[in-house]
């Protein structure tokens, strides 16, 4: 069984990008005035969204359906499809962002502007730094508050002198055993969006566009690898945040089982309108295009 | 957005004309002391030309005042000195394809109005069919001392 789920947890989103790196390929050669360069180019920035969604949902139904897979404790297969998705998802955009054309022919331009990952994330990257930190911090939060047997929680009520008068436990809660995989899972998914935008941010310029026009395209790229890792990260933090609610609820902890609940909904209803956002392209000139030039921070 | 294009097939050195259009650029206000320059190793691989290419440009710009470069920040339009106005005239104006810069070679503002002049001259230029070189021959003619 070990083998069936490593065929599919690694060969299922290497044939997808696999697909993906066929699906994005230029047929037809290249395009020949300014207009076809800035629809080709949309085109492709779409196809590569396109195909990468595509694969996160596959990836994450294949895991998240027990009828497919089923491997380690309960639960852990489907705490993981998320980030599993995250990662299938930021891969395939990382392999798209290796399919535009390279600088050619005798005539070359290039911004004289720096590029960063911080410019090119713009807001949505310290969002999803930080719903990435949240959600570690409450993995291990629930981790250290977990019950000896790894899968509940427990409140225990004790009398004036001490003395333990019962003990509330409920379950599931998410434990080690489920938190610690998320939280490697976790770490792989952020190391692998900022390595997608720092493809994104390192692409050369596509020929023929204009340096605003070049802009406009690479802020759409970023915007969608962060928006697309922003929802799975967040429909993860949900799930986690949910589980441990009910189990809170059912103890007894009203606060921590109310604050888990609302963080659950704001992460996804949250993570949901951000990646919302990040589906309309950007155009030439927009309010949130990257300076004209980024001045030297005060040397220290 | 500030850009530069190179032409590979032309006899100019794609280093120098690299290093040409950033002088230019600062001279008419394009680039300002302290905007940064995107690290070499960028530019070129942007430009799709090796990176001792673009060293190189760089290297030239920081002798002649330009740019500096800083170890944590990169390489940055310098400051211009506070001798401005001495009537010293630049290098890059001597050069076949440079760029008048004003004195010591980096202008940061337009006080006497001489980069809108220099732009209003290229407009008549071109409206009369004048080719960018023809412009630049003009200018450099200009430039030469007077001989009757």
């Amino acid at each position: 069984m070990h083998a069936v789920v490593l065929v599919i947890v690694l060969g299922l989103p290497a044939l997808l990008i696999t697909l993906i790196v066929l699906l994005v390929t230029n047929q037809g050669g290249p395009p020949r005035d300014h207009e076809a360069t800035v629809v080709a180019a949309r085109r492709h920035e779409t196809r590569i969204s396109a195909a990468a969604a595509a694969a996160s949902v596959c990836s994450a139904l294949a895991l998240g359906n027990p009828a497919v897979v089923t491997w380690g404790p309960p639960g852990v297969l489907l705490g993981l499809a998320p980030f599993v998705a995250a990662l299938t998802f930021c891969l395939a955009r990382l392999s798209g962002e290796t399919r535009w054309p390279r600088p050619t022919g005798e005539v070359r331009s290039a911004p004289l502007v720096r590029r960063s990952v911080r410019d090119q994330g713009g807001w949505r990257l310290p969002l999803f730094v930080g719903t990435a930190v949240g959600l570690a911090v409450a993995l291990v939060v629930f981790g250290l508050t977990a019950a000896d047997d790894g899968r509940s929680v427990e409140r225990v009520v004790t009398s004036a002198g001490g003395v333990v008068v019962e003990t509330h436990a409920a379950g599931p809660y998410p434990d080690w055993e489920l938190g610690g995989p998320a939280l490697v899972a976790l770490l792989l998914v952020v190391g692998t969006t900022v390595l997608a935008l720092r493809a994104v941010t390192r692409r050369p310029p596509i020929g023929l566009l204009s340096p605003a026009q070049d802009d406009a395209i690479r802020r759409t790229s970023a915007a969608r690898v962060l928006g697309g890792a922003q929802a799975w990260v967040g429909l993860g933090a949900a799930g986690y945040l949910a589980f441990a609610a009910g189990a809170l609820l059912r103890v007894d902890e009203l606060a921590g089982g109310l604050a888990c609940l609302l963080l659950a909904v704001v992460a996804f209803v949250g993570s949901l309108v951000v990646a919302t956002t990040a589906l309309t392209s950007r155009r030439a000139g927009a309010a949130d295009g990257v300076p004209r030039t980024a001045p030297a921070e005060p040397s220290a | 957005m500030t850009a530069l294009q190179v032409d590979l097939a032309s006899p100019v050195p794609v280093y120098e004309q690299i290093r040409s259009q950033v002088s230019a650029l600062v001279a008419v206000g394009g680039l300002r002391p302290g905007d940064r320059l995107p690290a070499s190793r960028d530019l070129a691989r942007d430009l799709g030309i090796a990176v001792g290419t673009v060293q190189r440009a760089y290297r030239e710009l920081e002798a002649s005042g330009v740019v500096t470069s800083r170890r944590r920040v990169g390489t940055v339009i310098a400051e211009p000195p506070a001798t401005a106005g001495s009537g010293e005239v630049s290098g890059d104006a001597a050069r076949p394809g440079g760029v008048s810069q004003g004195p010591a070679g980096k202008p940061a503002s337009d006080p006497s109005g001489l980069v809108g002049e220099a732009r209003a001259l290229v407009a008549r230029a071109r409206e009369q069919g004048l080719s960018d070189e023809a412009v630049l021959a003009l200018v450099r003619g200009a430039l030469l001392p007077e001989s009757r």
